[in-house]
């Protein structure tokens, strides 16, 4: 009897694991990614994807669609709602036109989208006193319902945007008025005059045109629709979206044959499924498999690895973001410029840059990186030397060091062990500093606290301007106006002469005049040293080696694939 | 027994409220500003003052919680900060991933959990006793994120037997949406080719969830079978003829399966709130990872909703248990 029972619950067990198998692993049925076989590959990891001819002649035919993962959250794909970095911006930038937009890999040129061209004050776009913007749209775009884009339409988007309030109407700030002129032509009259004002409504989030019939349509209790355009499409793009499963983490896109700009002839992705996962090695691991095209989000090891894989591109590019390290320049010991200059020459950045970041970072000689417009190094720039920090902080009256906490709000991966670099060589010159690691959205509300703002004594960040010229990050990092409980000047730099270069060169349309006070500033801060730049980031795509037409940019970043020039071999 | 119903209900109702004060007040209390976090460092301050007074935020603490509770009552969970949506709204989509996870992952447990328990306890000192029983604690002593990651290199990467992530495969449609459940969806809609790929995108995250869990179940089940097997009671019935399986199932079990059924009980709750690094490895949009995103946010509706369900799930659960008691134990009544 016990042998029979023994036996009865052994083969009961073994019944329901069978079961369970069987169904679990039946045939996969049609929906299922096939597997498809790896190209062998003849070539190491890769800086850049080789460049690519065109496909053949006959349009393709796809077995699945395009399928980008990425690790980023969408929460809203209202165009005057979303204002994230990645996710959301990356698929709607397909799906709605822009005015304008920034071109290039390691530089940014602002092109038009809708508009015919770009005004300045040669075309007389821009009046001779910097207030008046004429622009004027190409004839021919329309939304993806037919009905036409035009000045009407894009003057509602943009107050509607403002109306709105919920993020991206920042872009619009300095703008009084807008008058619509005629059917391609609409002026914007600014409070200011700024030099600048076409780079800010050139990033991604400012200008994208939503269709105001959708939202009259769609408008619920005064909503201006948000409600509805946080998951349907209003927009004019080369693609429409399809549908945005967020159960399954995943927007589809598809492409429109009737796009008002036109296709070039060949092959074209026709849909395009974006999938959001945070595990990297699943990312990885899909790739690998042939189950994804393109990937972000990816960790440093395992965009590694996947290099040394046939058959897959794992590329890397400078990105405008930077590290940067505040310190109070308001409290003792920090106030002290010589002793920020000792601080900053205790960090050994060469050393963070290669054994911390693996390599996927750039050196800084400047208050901006090389990557923007406007950059250049600055005389006098700080570097690593350990004798030369001992001696500043003798000078400065702190022979014998002194303790300090830098907060660590964990905003990226790396961030601790960056410190920890730098607590080591404090060390060795008597300064004894502290890591706190903080939780990122205490952190940020104590900072920008209206009422009563807590500075801390330095903290640990990475941030990028808002658009890629030098003069938007100084602005943020060393305009006083910019102070906490603003963002974003958080060391609380405070020097009349750079304030007052910065407001001149958001005035001065000649270039060359520009660069002068840029360099001023430059070696202002070279000495004052208001906050420390450890270095700036790079960012890690990987694909498939059929992916064919990838060009990265530097303005929009990594997320952001050019779809509507890249094809996939067969 | 219908008193005792309704006590139990009653105890339910006061603990609900019991627990969606304590979790709004340190929700509260909690450094952070949820509108200034909704929309960036760089959005400005009277933009941030409008979504907090669209939010109620800028109200005092007790008027707050008190329009919480009105519109709880009427099933309104109010918005998420993060997601621009009502929570209820977002529950629909991301509750009954979770739910399908958990029972499977419990239904696992209690069909493999418990007989492997039994064969553990009368192979006691023997090789295949012992081989059970270390690897009850090597699946206690796992991470469970290991467990998943390794499960998708052999299964997905090296066998191709599985998929890696997700409910359904990229760019799949789900069926007719009823419950969102799609195993009952795919059922109503009589789609038995979905309800396959369902259960193949089901399996790795259930199992990965189920294991832990099992081992304690396992051990649980060896301990309490081994030491009934040594009760007086066990020898009476043993010295009066009974054969051994009867001894078992109507004597030891009984009295070996109380302590796992209340395990047991616990588990589903423990399992709907506590998946969040399943949920993250196999990209599962369970309600783990909505929550996890809502505290980073410093989002406090979306916490408050979720807390309440899994502490809905564990007292639920435990009213079963004590159902089960009944069935388990003739003595145990309830009045």
């Amino acid at each position: 009897m016990k042998a029979n029972l023994v036996r009865f619950l052994m083969v009961g067990m073994i019944v329901i694991s069978l079961l369970a198998m069987a169904v679990a692993c039946g045939p996969a049925p049609a929906t299922e990614v096939p597997s498809e076989e790896e190209a062998a590959a003849e070539e190491p990891v890769a800086e850049e994807p080789a460049a690519e001819e065109p496909a053949a002649e006959e349009p393709a035919a796809e077995t699945r669609p395009f399928v980008m993962l990425a690790s980023d959250v969408v929460f809203s794909l209202d165009p005057a709602e979303d204002f994230s970095m990645g996710g959301g911006s990356g698929v709607m930038v397909h799906i709605y036109d822009t005015l304008m937009t920034f071109e290039g890999e390691d530089t940014a040129e602002i092109v038009p989208v809708l508009l015919a061209e770009v005004p300045s004050k040669e075309n007389g776009g821009i009046s001779e006193d910097g207030l008046t913007y004429t622009f004027h749209l190409k004839p021919n775009a329309y939304f993806h319902d037919g009905s036409p884009l035009d000045a009407e339409a894009v003057k509602y988007s943009i107050d509607r945007q403002r109306a709105l309030g919920l993020g991206p109407d920042y872009y619009w700030a300095n703008v009084k008025e807008m008058e619509v002129v005629d059917d391609t032509t609409f002026k914007v009259v600014l409070n200011a005059p700024s030099v600048f004002f076409l780079n800010m409504i050139a990033a991604p989030w400012a200008s994208r045109i939503v269709n105001p019939a959708v939202v009259e349509a769609n408008e619920v209790d005064g909503d201006m629709a948000n409600a509805y355009l946080q998951d349907h499409d209003g927009g004019s793009g080369p693609y429409i979206l399809e549908s945005w499963d967020r159960d399954l983490r995943q927007i589809t896109m598809v492409r429109d044959p009737n796009y008002w700009g036109g296709w070039d002839e060949g092959p074209h992705i026709d849909e395009v499924v974006v999938r959001w996962i945070d595990e990297s090695s699943t990312i990885r691991s899909m790739l690998e498999k042939g189950d994804a095209d393109v990937v972000t989000g990816l960790t440093y090891e395992d965009w590694k690895a996947l290099g040394e894989t046939p058959g897959i591109n794992a590329v890397s590019y400078p990105a405008l973001f930077t590290c940067q390290i505040y310190l109070n320049n308001l409290e003792p010991p920090t106030d002290n410029a010589k002793v920020r200059q000792a601080l900053q020459a205790a960090l050994d950045t060469e050393s963070i840059i290669e054994d911390v970041m693996g390599g996927m970072a750039i050196p800084m000689d400047s208050q901006a990186s090389k990557l923007n417009a406007g950059y250049a190094p600055a005389n006098g720039y700080v570097t690593y030397d350990l004798e030369k920090a001992k001696a500043l902080l003798e000078e400065a009256g702190y022979p014998d060091g002194f303790e300090f906490t830098v907060k660590d709000p964990g905003l990226f991966r790396e961030s601790t062990m960056v410190l920890e670099v730098w607590q080591a060589d404090l060390a060795k010159i008597g300064v004894n500093m502290q890591i706190e690691r903080v939780d990122q959205g205490a952190f940020y509300s104590a900072l920008q606290n209206p009422d009563n703002p807590e500075i801390p004594m330095s903290y640990i960040s990475n941030t990028m301007g808002d658009f890629p010229d030098a003069w938007s990050i100084m602005n943020y990092n060393l305009n006083p106006a910019m102070m906490s409980p603003g963002c974003c000047n958080y060391s609380q730099y405070d020097n009349p002469r750079v304030t007052e270069l910065l407001v001149q060169a958001e005035q001065e349309f000649d270039p060359a005049k520009r660069q002068v006070m840029y360099q001023e500033i430059y070696d202002i801060t070279a000495e004052d040293v208001p906050l420390i730049w450890p270095f700036g980031f790079k960012q890690m795509v990987a694909m498939s080696d059929k992916v064919k037409g990838y060009e990265y940019s530097l303005a929009l970043g990594y997320q952001y694939l050019p779809l509507e020039t890249m094809t996939v071999e067969q | 027994m219908s008193r005792f119903l309704v006590r139990r209900m009653s105890s339910i109702v006061f603990v609900l409220i019991g627990i969606s004060l304590l979790t709004f007040l340190i929700g509260h209390l909690a450094p952070g500003d949820p509108a200034r976090l909704a929309l960036g460092p760089r959005a400005k301050e009277e933009s941030v003052q409008r979504l907090r007074e669209k939010m109620g935020l800028d109200r005092p603490l007790w008027e707050q919680y008190l329009r919480y509770i009105s519109r709880l009552v009427r099933g309104d969970f109010g918005d998420s900060l993060l997601t621009r949506r009502p929570v209820l709204e977002d529950l629909a989509i991301y509750l009954p991933a979770s739910l399908e996870l958990t029972a499977a992952s419990l239904l696992l447990c209690i069909l493999v959990g418990y007989p492997l328990g039994i064969l553990a306890a009368h192979y006691d000192g023997k090789l295949s006793g012992e081989l059970i029983n270390t690897l009850s604690v090597m699946g206690v002593a796992v991470p469970v994120f290991w467990i998943g990651i390794v499960f998708q290199l052999v299964f997905y990467r090296g066998l191709e037997l599985l998929p890696a992530e997700g409910r359904l495969p990229i760019g799949a449609e789900a069926p007719s949406s009823v419950t969102n459940l799609l195993i009952v969806d795919s059922l109503l809609a009589g789609d038995w080719k979905t309800l396959g790929v369902v259960l193949r995108h089901l399996a790795l995250p259930a199992i990965t969830l189920a294991l832990p869990n099992m081992a304690y179940i396992v051990k649980l089940v060896r301990w309490k079978i081994i030491e009934a097997r040594t009760a007086l009671y066990v020898r009476t019935a043993q010295g009066k003829g009974a054969s051994e399986r009867r001894v078992l199932l109507r004597h030891i079990l009984p009295n070996a399966l109380l302590p796992a059924v209340t395990m047991t009980g616990m588990l589903a709750g423990a399992m709907l709130g506590g998946a969040f690094l399943v949920e993250i490895i196999f990209n599962w949009s369970g309600i783990g990872f909505y929550v996890f995103r809502a505290i980073q946010a410093a989002d406090l509706t979306p916490v408050l909703a979720v807390t309440i369900i899994v502490a809905l799930t564990y007292m639920v659960a435990n009213l079963i248990v004590d159902f089960l008691y009944t069935l388990l134990d003739p003595r145990i009544r309830y009045e």
